[in-house]
Order: structure tokens, then C-alpha cells, then sequence
């Protein structure tokens, strides 16, 4: 198999509406691409129907990760097989404290792949070491999961969990709000470094596009991909903006 | 899991005990009963009367017409004394052996072993073991059946016994006065701090028992003590009932906590008084965790009777099918400068109905007190329900007094979230509850909140899908 | 919209109102009375709206019973209750509000000032119907405790019968803040100003858009404050 998902000509709807529509995309391993686009544009939904989002039905075409029809997948399904999705707007849930969270979905991923889990401290380890990469304080972890969390931490954390899980294919959802220049620049170095991985990058603004280079960009509005290319659109958008490309 | 797997396993502490208890009095209620139970106790005449004329206003009293549905319950129909064994132990050793199994399949006496500065047992109508760790009873702490406390200790527990909640406070409270057996009785001394938990364990393993527990603590002016107790019954076709009553007496600056967990079957009607008075500079903190039961109704009291007075009450109620919970707390301020809190967590599952009945009373004078309470409720299903019944009274103008109440229910997108990162939807739901009670969970003991996350567990087995 | 104003004094034992499907109405009922007992009924049509305003003073003895039967789907109430209190007054509400069907809205909204020997006494039952999903409602209820023998109960009662709705009251009772009093002084006004500015913050929300109201009761709290 040479790639990791593959969309073909979806249809997806809420109720009635047909929210999106993709023709074409395909994702192999260790390739950034850049999903672009204005508000609204569904970019958001995308990610979501590709994670499993029980709330999007899909009308028509098929979605494939690593040669497997995944439409109608749970969510849990999709995760265990290397599906990850980097929320826009991470959920909080009052009272779970993030270590015992991680540890819970990073050895639930072990278990699924039949090796043994880890035991607290080693996992400690491992989530120390994690975390020193993307700069984030220990104390966070007996906190419950993003309940108060800034936008950085929130972010910072859905990259964690991303290092954790070690996932194929990486949807990362407008990680650059939320984040100051440095952090921006730190955590686009993480993602560098997870060289097999697959990427979609979703996001409306350029910036993070300076430190994560896609090899190829598509530009949604209305949920319809309007036009993809290599790079250079990227500056395209840049100068002329969304409303250019029309 | 199939649904008939679920129903076997739902009720872990669904054992029944194949044992035969050496003297038990018949069905039903009357003067003879009451008095065979004073009899075999060898009771002091003041006692004995104390219990006939509790038998009487109990027959005087009407049931409640509020709170949840008594039309099934059967007074006639219950067995109101059985006498396990011949002499209460201190050894587990001296224990029948299928009552000592029972109790260790409810790991009670590893728990002594490992966390506990003393432990009771008891089962059906008496303390079968109780023991106190020679460290504390030299320091003067006192820990025993009530029973025994009366014999050892009379005047001490006569000035205290009824005091705080009397015999016609309702009539279920009059109905423990008159046939109570066993509970624990506890006294810790002046400055004494008792600083490892004491435990107390009731296990109803009849059918159609009636479990009448009483317990008396008392902790003297600036002594500590933590208070646990636990309560299982095995699963009937045929209603069994809990008429327990606790008084907790907290002198001058002393500090008590009192953490319940009650884990009963469907079967079992659980219609308990309890109480506590904070003299001045006290602090009474209590943990109240309902689980199961056809009908609870309970809703333990603070009376903050002396300036400076705290009281805080954590409440955990969770219904799931067939179950009515209706549970609560009162906070009485008497005294200026007094504070407290309530924390209210509930979870209506399957059809179950969590009912919060509350009452925080702030009288005339007591001038500069402060009072939060905060109910919330989780719904997990269209077929639950969740109430809430606060009475805030300020007689007070000074007084601070403050409540919040709100229902909550599962997010589809924290769902997804969770599921997004490879867990089931079931995993996914309890943890969300799980963290929803946790505010109230990590004030437990480790091995109840161990036992209230499997509890959770499985009351919302068959919740999904 | 359609407006109606009614004086206390001059409602006898019982009202009711229906607001008719797609109806709006503002209703204002206001004012001062020796004694009532009232018995009101209210009910709400599908898609209809009511804003409701009870503003109450100088009411020696007075026991109101209302229900608000949010009966059609889309109806949303908002209910504003004002009561002050002073001398030995005494009053009594029994409030009832039921969400009987789907995306139905309410606030009630009951702000209480008690002088003297005023006593209140209120119980405010919110109930969602199993059918009501998607229904949306909230319960404020707060009470400042002026006079030294004033007296407050509330009951705020939350009956939910359905997951799917958003249910919540809060209600708080005490004397004005001493944080919000000393803020207000350390910006130079003197404790009289202050504690006045406070009251009319403390029931600005829920009054309504008639400035002929709005002054009677700035009135009526300036007279209260000279005592």
C-alpha cells in the first residue's frame, strides 16, 4: 500500500445539507499536506468526519486508511488504527486529571496491539520526556484535562497526546491559534522530527506553513476544494488572499 | 456482556452467607419483641423503657407523606432481631468461619491490617468482632459495640444516647430507639488524635432483615478522629430495611470526619437518621456516598451549635433502575462566625431518580455566618430523572448564604474526544463520570474510592448503546 | 408586542393569561396592597412569548400563587419579580414553572429587598416535562437583608425529567457586599450614596423598559433608604 488515506468523492451531510464534498485526497506516509481555507469553509467538519464524528453522515464516496474502508468505523476504531485527530477546540472534562488520562488512552493503545503496559512510574518517564519537549510544566498533569487550560496548553497538550500515541496519519487542526511565535516554532520542530507520519494540516493562516512545508495545498470554501497545488499557493493566498482564488 | 451476565455480576456484594445465627426473634413488631431484645441484651431498666415507649410513639407516628414511595414496605413482614453468634470476638480467629469468609471477600480484615486503627464488624443484629489497635486504647480511646458500651461505660453513654436525635424526631428514628442492636460506640479523649481512620462494617445477610444499627461518637475538646463505615446486603426478591441512627458529638475545637459508603442491594429500604453537633471551634466534616438501595432517604445533619463552627458535607447518590435516592444534608448554624458547605453530586442512570433534599437554616443571632451549597446533577439517560428540594432559611440578616443547583448531561463532543483517542463509549462515559464525582471521590480513603470507581462501573453497565 | 398594565389593588383573587400561539405580550403588574391573595395561571402557546414583570412594595400581607405552564414548543417566558419589603410585611409566593414541551425557555429572575421586619417566603418549582427536550432554564433568586429582624426562606426547586436541557437556579441571600460598599467609597461616594447605588444596580436587570415604573421604584427605594 503506498498511502495512508485516501478520500474519494465524499459527500457529507448533516440532516439534509451536504456540508462537503471531496473528490480527491490522498495522504502517503511521511507527507505534510495543507488543507487551507477560509471560516466556515469545512475544514473543521473534515477532520472530524475523518476521526469518526457520529454527528457528520457520509452520503456518498469512501473514506480508506491504509487500503481499509473506514466509514463506518467508530471513532475508537479509527484511533487504534492510527488515526489522530489535534483538536481546533480541545474538550474539557471536569474531574479526569491529565496523567491519569494519558496513561488510560496510551495503554489502551498498548493493549489493543497486544504488548504490556506500562506501569506508573514508567510511564512517568516517558511522559516527562514528552513533555520536556514541547515545554510543558509538570504541574499540569494533576490537573483535569483542559478544564482552565490556555489556549497554548491546550494546544501544547493535544501535541502530547500526539507523541504519546504515535499515530499514522496526524490531523492537526489550526494548531497555530493560541500560540505565541516561539511555541509555534517549537512545536512545528516536533512535528518535524515524527518523520514517518503522515500530516493533514488544517489552518487559516500561513504561519505555520513558514515551518512545516507541505507537498501539497488545497484550498476549501463552502466545503469544496477549489484548487490544490504545491507551495507556492501558499504565498498565492498570501498576497491575494482567499477571495482571489474565486 | 449479555444483559443476564450483567444482572448476575451488577451487584458484586450479591453473596449470600448459608449460615444459621444461634437465637432470632420472629416476625413482626410488638412489646414482646422489643423486650426479648432488651432481655437477651441483659439491658438496664432505663433502657428497656426507653425502648417500649419508643415502640409506642413509633406506632403513633405516621409515615412520611414526602420524599420517596414507603407503600411497599411491610413492617409485619420483617425480621427485627437475629443474634449471629454467641459472644462478640477481637480475633478473627474466634469468628465463625462463614462469617469471617464473608467478610473477607469484602477484604474488611485486610483493610484492619493494612490502614485501620480499629475495626467493627457487624452482621445481622450484632457487632460479631470489634478491635481496637493497642496504640489508641492507651492513649484512651474507646471503641466497641454500643452494647457493651452501656455495660462498660453507662453513665458516659447515657448522658450522650439520645440527646441528638430523640426518639420521636421521626418515626423511623423511633423505630430504631426501640429495637436497636448493635453499632458502634467511639470516644476519643481530650487532645487525643486518632490520626489513622476507624472502620466500621454492617452486613445484613438475611432476608427480610431489618438492621437497626446504632452509633454514638464522641470526640472530646481538641482530639481527631476519622470514622469509616461500609454497608452490603445481598440482593432479595423481598424487601429488607436499614433504620440506622448516628449522633456524633464534636466538643470544642475537635475535628471528626465521618465517611460512609452505603452499597445495598435493590431490595433494601435504607431510611437512616444521622447527626452531628459542632461545639465551638469544631470541625465536622462528613462524606456520604449512596449507592444502590430500592429507597434511601437520608439527609445527615450539622448542627453548628458554638461560634467558629464548621461543617462540610460531601454528597454522592447515584440511582440507576428500580432505585430512588432521596438524599441530602442539613446545615443548622446556631452561632455566629459558624461556616459550611455542601457539595452535592448525583448520577441518575437506567431509569434511576436522585432526588437532593436540603436545608440550611441560619438562626437569629447567628451573626457573620457563611453557607455554600452546590448541587449537581448528572443525567446520563432520557428515562432518569434528578431533583432538587433546598430550603435555605436565613433568620439572619448577616448571614452569608449561598446555593447553586444544576443539571448536567454527557457531551456528544467529550464522548468524542475520548473516543477519538481510542476509547470505547463506555470507557468514554465513565470516565467522564468518573471525573464528575471526583471532587467528592478523592476525599475517600484509597480502597473506597478504588470500590466507588468499580461501583460506577457497574451501575452503568447497559447505560450505552 | 402587546403591552397590559395592571395595578395590584385593582386584581381580585384570580387572573390568568393565555398568550396565544405566536403571541408576544409584556405584562407589568405593579404596585403596593393592604393584603391580596392571588391566584394566577398563565399559559403559553406554542411559538409565544411573555415578559413579566411583578413589582411589588408596600404590601402588608400578601400571598401570590402563580404557574407558568410553558405549554407549545418555542414559547419562552421571561419573568422578573421584584419585591420590597418593610415594617412587618409578610408575603408569600408559590411560583410554578413547567416546561410541558420541546425548546421551551424561561428565566425567572426574583430580586428581594427586606427593611425592618420584612418576611419573605418563596418556593420556586421548576419542572422540565419528559417530553420538553431541548428546553432552557435558569433560576436567579437573591435577597438583600436590610433591616436587622428582615427574614428570607427560598425554596428553589429543580424537578428534571429529561437529559437533554439545559437546568439551573442559584440563589443567594445576605446583606449588600462590604467589598462592593468600600470599592465604591475608595471612588469617593459616602456610605449613604454607595449602599444606594448598590440597590439600584441590584435590581437594574430586571426592571422593565417604562420609565414611568422605574422612577416609582427608584422612589420607593429612596424613601426606604432615608429611614
Amino acid at each position: 500500500m503506498d498511502y495512508l488515506l485516501k478520500i474519494k468523492n465524499l459527500q457529507v451531510g448533516v440532516d439534509h445539507a451536504a456540508i462537503i464534498d471531496i473528490a480527491d485526497l490522498v495522504i502517503k506516509r511521511g507527507e505534510i499536506h495543507a488543507l487551507m481555507g477560509p471560516n466556515a469553509s469545512g475544514k473543521s467538519t473534515l477532520a472530524q468526519v475523518i476521526a469518526g464524528h457520529p454527528s457528520y453522515i457520509i452520503k456518498r464516496g469512501d473514506i480508506y486508511f491504509l487500503g481499509k474502508k473506514i466509514n463506518n468505523w467508530t471513532p475508537e476504531a479509527r484511533a487504534k488504527a492510527g488515526i489522530f485527530l489535534a483538536w481546533q477546540y480541545p474538550q474539557s472534562i471536569p474531574g479526569l486529571a491529565v496523567r491519569d488520562f494519558l496513561r488510560t488512552i496510551y495503554n489502551n493503545l498498548l493493549t489493543s496491539r497486544e504488548k504490556n503496559i506500562l506501569s506508573l512510574v514508567e510511564f512517568d518517564k516517558l511522559l516527562v520526556k514528552h513533555a520536556a519537549k514541547l515545554d510543558l510544566p509538570d504541574k499540569l498533569f494533576s490537573r483535569s484535562v483542559n478544564e482552565g487550560f490556555s489556549g497554548g496548553e491546550k494546544k501544547k497538550l493535544e501535541i502530547l497526546q500526539m507523541l504519546l500515541l504515535k499515530p499514522k496519519l496526524a490531523i492537526i487542526d489550526e494548531i497555530d491559534s493560541g500560540l505565541d511565535i516561539d511555541a509555534l516554532k517549537n512545536i512545528a520542530k516536533v512535528i518535524r522530527q515524527q518523520k514517518n507520519m503522515g500530516i493533514l494540516l488544517i489552518t487559516h493562516y500561513q504561519r505555520i506553513l513558514k515551518y512545516l512545508k507541505p507537498v501539497k495545498v488545497y484550498v476549501a470554501i463552502k466545503g469544496r476544494i477549489i484548487k490544490e497545488g504545491k507551495r507556492n499557493l501558499v504565498g498565492q493566498i498570501e498576497k491575494s488572499g482567499y477571495k482571489s482564488l474565486n | 456482556m449479555s444483559r443476564q451476565e450483567f444482572n448476575k455480576t451488577k451487584y458484586a456484594h450479591n453473596f449470600y452467607d448459608d449460615f444459621k445465627p444461634v437465637y432470632s426473634v420472629p416476625r413482626g413488631l410488638s412489646a414482646k419483641v422489643v423486650d426479648t431484645i432488651s432481655s437477651i441484651k441483659t439491658e438496664p431498666t432505663w433502657l428497656k423503657k426507653i425502648r417500649q415507649q419508643a415502640l409506642k410513639i413509633f406506632q403513633q407516628k405516621k409515615m412520611p407523606s414526602w420524599g420517596g414511595d414507603l407503600s411497599g414496605l411491610n413492617f409485619d413482614n420483617i425480621q427485627y432481631y437475629i443474634k449471629p453468634t454467641e459472644r462478640q470476638a477481637s480475633n478473627w480467629q474466634q469468628v465463625p468461619l462463614v462469617i469471617k469468609k464473608a467478610f473477607t471477600k469484602l477484604g474488611v480484615p485486610q483493610a484492619e491490617a493494612n490502614f485501620l486503627a480499629g475495626l467493627g464488624a457487624q452482621y445481622e443484629s450484632e457487632v460479631v468482632y470489634s478491635n481496637l489497635k493497642e496504640e489508641w486504647q492507651r492513649q484512651g480511646v474507646l471503641f466497641c459495640d454500643l452494647s457493651s458500651a452501656i455495660k462498660l461505660y453507662p453513665e458516659l453513654v447515657k448522658k450522650y444516647l439520645g440527646s441528638l436525635v430523640p426518639i420521636a424526631d421521626n418515626k423511623f428514628s423511633a423505630l430504631n430507639s426501640a429495637v436497636w442492636s448493635g453499632g458502634i460506640f467511639v470516644y476519643v479523649p481530650q487532645n487525643v488524635k486518632v490520626t489513622i481512620p476507624l472502620q466500621a462494617y454492617f452486613r445484613l445477610n438475611a432476608k427480610n432483615m431489618g438492621q437497626f444499627e446504632r452509633t454514638l461518637i464522641i470526640a472530646e475538646k481538641g482530639s481527631q478522629v476519622s470514622y469509616v463505615e461500609g454497608c452490603t446486603a445481598p440482593k432479595y426478591a423481598v424487601d429488607s430495611l436499614h433504620a440506622a441512627v448516628v449522633e456524633i458529638f464534636a466538643k470544642p475545637y475537635s475535628r471528626i470526619r465521618y465517611t460512609t459508603i452505603q452499597n445495598w442491594s435493590n431490595n433494601v429500604y435504607n431510611l437512616v437518621t444521622k447527626r452531628a453537633l459542632a461545639e465551638e471551634g469544631a470541625v465536622v466534616e462528613w462524606i456520604d456516598g449512596n449507592f444502590g438501595s430500592k429507597l434511601t432517604m437520608k439527609y445527615p445533619a450539622i448542627i453548628l451549635k458554638g461560634k467558629g463552627a464548621k461543617g462540610d458535607m460531601l454528597s454522592l447518590a447515584v440511582a440507576s433502575k428500580g432505585q430512588h435516592q432521596d438524599a441530602g444534608a442539613k446545615m443548622i448554624h446556631l452561632a455566629h462566625d459558624t461556616s459550611s458547605r455542601i457539595i452535592s453530586k448525583s448520577v441518575s442512570v437506567l431509569g434511576g431518580r436522585v432526588s437532593f433534599r436540603g436545608l440550611v437554616k441560619v438562626a437569629k443571632g447567628a451573626k457573620n455566618t457563611k453557607t455554600k451549597s452546590q448541587c449537581d446533577a448528572l443525567l446520563l439517560d432520557d428515562k432518569s430523572r434528578a431533583d432538587t428540594y433546598p430550603t435555605l432559611q436565613a433568620d439572619e440578616p448577616t448571614a452569608q448564604v449561598e446555593h447553586e443547583a444544576s443539571v448536567f448531561k454527557i457531551q456528544q463532543d467529550q464522548l468524542f474526544y475520548l473516543q477519538s483517542r481510542g476509547l470505547s463509549e463506555e470507557e468514554a462515559t465513565s470516565m467522564i463520570v468518573n471525573g464528575f464525582i471526583e471532587p467528592i471521590a478523592r476525599e475517600l480513603p484509597m480502597e473506597y474510592a478504588l470500590e466507588l470507581n468499580r461501583l460506577i462501573k457497574l451501575e452503568m453497565t447497559g447505560s450505552i448503546g | 408586542m402587546n403591552k397590559k398594565f395592571l395595578k395590584l389593588d385593582t386584581i381580585k383573587n384570580n387572573f390568568g393569561m393565555y398568550v396565544k400561539k405566536g403571541d408576544s405580550i409584556n405584562c407589568i403588574i405593579y404596585g403596593a396592597t393592604k393584603s391580596n391573595e392571588l391566584q394566577g395561571k398563565i399559559v403559553l402557546q406554542k411559538n409565544s412569548k411573555l415578559n413579566f414583570y411583578l413589582l411589588l412594595w408596600q404590601c402588608q400581607n400578601l400571598n401570590i400563587k402563580t404557574d407558568f405552564l410553558l405549554l407549545g414548543q418555542n414559547t419562552k417566558a421571561e419573568i422578573n419579580i421584584l419585591s420590597l419589603g418593610s415594617n412587618q410585611d409578610k408575603h408569600h409566593f408559590d411560583l410554578y414553572l413547567n416546561h410541558q414541551d420541546k425548546n421551551t425557555y424561561s428565566r425567572l429572575n426574583f430580586r428581594r429587598i427586606l427593611w425592618q421586619q420584612a418576611d419573605s417566603y418563596s418556593q420556586e418549582i421548576l419542572k422540565i416535562d419528559k417530553g420538553a427536550s431541548g428546553s432552557d432554564a435558569y433560576l436567579s433568586d437573591k435577597t438583600v437583608l436590610i433591616g436587622n429582624n428582615s427574614k428570607v426562606i427560598s425554596k428553589p426547586i429543580l424537578e428534571i425529567l429529561n437529559d437533554k436541557v439545559k437546568a439551573s437556579h442559584s440563589a443567594i441571600s445576605g446583606r449588600l457586599s462590604e467589598q462592593e460598599i468600600f470599592y465604591l467609597k475608595s471612588r469617593g461616594l459616602d456610605e449613604k450614596r454607595a449602599k444606594s447605588l448598590l440597590l439600584d444596580s441590584f435590581i437594574g436587570e430586571i426592571l422593565p423598559a417604562d420609565k414611568g415604573i422605574v422612577n416609582l421604584i427608584k422612589q420607593r427605594l429612596n424613601s426606604y433608604a432615608k429611614r
